[in-house]
């Protein structure tokens, strides 16, 4: 198991991502020649994207999440990128989080990592803000990812204005999203996402448990998603959203996403 | 543009290992062309970057050369790759925690290959090694010309015959011991000779008051009666990281930079 600290710049600052790549391990016998095939450098793996939660970083999904283990079992690259507290956009106030992660790691994703190239090895899931992210960058880059995974928090721009409560603050939330008035409609919405999504058409998956604040706004989301045509899943637990039940929901996911791996 | 420290499963080693990589940016923007004086490149997935494997002298520490060195500017200049394992065993004496010598030499550049977008070829690596660190890098180029084309050292000990005579360590051979082993720097040159395989081109460097400069003249001396000329750049400094900067600079400058992404056929 290759894991790394990845330091990498964006367009105004510094990024950060832990990323998983299998390592293939077994007998390695040294010899004086130079020496073909122990690794083959032809294999290139699947790519799971995960984004965390509001108040969380980079380091989230590893330190809570079994996400070690699952890179190895199922043998593929797992990237989690830090994305602050911006919601993955190129928010109001000009933080540029979506240009960075869908334009430059995802540049580096591809040159640099043993990463497949096909549309079918790539998925994307998060928590909470990540959610957000999640469901935002598959329909906004239906070309990228072929399935999407979105856990608890499942929200759209209202419920994010009606709550006004650290770190939700309505101020804070307009340095991100700006106005409310400006937001319906606009790249922000997920509404118009749903509606300006092209084809091919990502699938989606959305966990949600049934006490979260959020789980009528997750239901209106799971309805648009079906009526516009998406391949929908919807799961549901008692209680909110903890790290037991997103660990159950990302296994099953992952299972969901990349159902046997596929041999480049 | 990115530092990756990297935790690795290493056979050789029987353990997890860290590796410190810096990796350029993958396309140059174009005021970086016009600073710079070089273009911009077009990367696509599959193409190759030079590498250049760092040793540090000693400290079984991946990080010493980026605290030390500007390396990492160096790197995005000219468009390669960084790679600086941890090194514990320069003489492979060490009986208990690890094969550093193969683990190097051998399992390290297959498994960066495949984790990164690293060129295979001969010419398109070099390794350099600062203090006891440069005199390993010799014994890897000198073990595996096929692997490294150049290799450089800053304040290392080449004649190390010389230099166990002074310095010796639990984990160092007696001086007696060294001619004619694989130790021995001159044996593994002449093995090369006798069957034919390259010879890498080689690069060392010392402070005026360096003691390894003994150590660095007659090795040069050497080389040159088996016919090997080598590149040597002396200045002002003694042992220590400062002369070593500009030396860092003046191996830089004798490489062949491709200073960009290319198409790499495997040797």
């Amino acid at each position: 198991m290759a894991r790394y600290d990845f330091i990498g710049e964006r367009h105004n600052g510094a990024t950060t991502m832990t990323i998983f790549v299998p390592q293939h391990t077994g007998k390695f016998v040294p010899k004086q020649i130079k020496r073909e095939g122990y690794y083959d450098t032809s294999h290139k793996f699947p790519v799971l994207m995960l984004l965390h939660d509001l108040g969380g970083d980079c380091t989230d999904w590893e330190l809570y999440g079994d996400i070690a283990r699952i890179s190895e079992e199922k043998q593929i690259i797992i990237v989690c990128p830090g994305g602050e507290t911006g919601f993955y956009l190129d928010t109001y106030d000009s933080d540029l989080w979506e240009k960075q992660i869908m334009d430059v790691i995802w540049q580096e994703i591809e040159g640099i990592l043993p990463s497949s190239a096909r549309r079918e090895d790539h998925a994307i899931a998060g928590i909470g803000m990540g959610a957000f992210g999640t469901l935002r960058f598959a329909l906004r880059y239906p070309q990228r990812f072929a399935k999407a995974a979105a856990f608890s928090g499942i929200c759209n721009y209202p419920v994010l204005y009606a709550k006004d409560d650290f770190p939700f603050t309505v101020a804070g939330i307009e340095d991100i999203f700006g106005p409310k008035e400006a937001v319906p409609g606009s790249s922000y919405d997920l509404m118009e996402n749903i509606t300006r999504c092209g084809d091919p058409k990502p699938e989606f998956v959305l966990s949600c448990g049934k006490s979260e604040d959020t789980f009528d706004d997750s239901v209106k989301i799971r309805d648009a998603l079906t009526r516009g045509g998406f391949q929908t899943w919807w799961r549901t637990a008692d209680g909110v959203g903890n790290w037991d039940f997103w660990k159950n929901e990302l296994r099953w996911a992952v299972d969901w996403m990349f159902p046997d791996v596929s041999e480049n | 543009m990115a530092f990756i420290k990297m935790n690795l499963k290493s056979e050789c080693l029987g353990m997890n290992t860290n590796v410190g990589v810096f990796m350029p940016k993958l396309k140059n923007d174009k005021d970086e062309e016009e600073k710079y004086g070089f273009g911009e490149r077009a990367f696509e997935p599959g193409m190759k970057y030079q590498v250049m494997w760092l040793i540090d002298g000693g400290c079984n520490n991946f990080f010493k050369w980026y605290q030390y060195t500007n390396i990492t500017k160096e790197a995005q200049q000219n468009s390669f790759i960084t790679i600086s394992p941890m090194a514990r065993d320069y003489t492979s004496m060490r009986k208990a925690g690890g094969d550093y010598f193969h683990y190097i030499t051998e399992e390290l550049p297959e498994l960066m290959r495949f984790l990164l977008p690293a060129s295979p070829n001969a010419e398109d690596n070099f390794i350099i090694g600062a203090s006891f660190g440069g005199y390993f890098a010799y014994r890897c180029a000198l073990s595996h010309p096929e692997t490294y084309g150049y290799v450089g050292a800053v304040g290392g000990p080449l004649d190390v015959v010389y230099d166990l005579k002074d310095h010796r360590t639990p984990h160092t051979p007696k001086a007696e011991d060294v001619p004619g082993s694989d130790l021995d720097l001159f044996t593994l040159l002449k093995r090369l000779q006798d069957s034919g395989r390259p010879v890498p081109k080689m690069f060392h460097s010392m402070g005026n008051d360096d003691f390894t400069w003994e150590a660095n003249i007659n090795a040069r001396r050497i080389f040159q009666e088996m016919g090997v000329q080598t590149k040597l750049v002396t200045g002002p400094g003694a042992h220590n990281w400062d002369p070593w900067q500009g030396f860092l600079e003046e191996f830089v400058k004798w490489l062949p930079l491709k200073r960009g992404p290319f198409w790499a056929e495997e040797d």
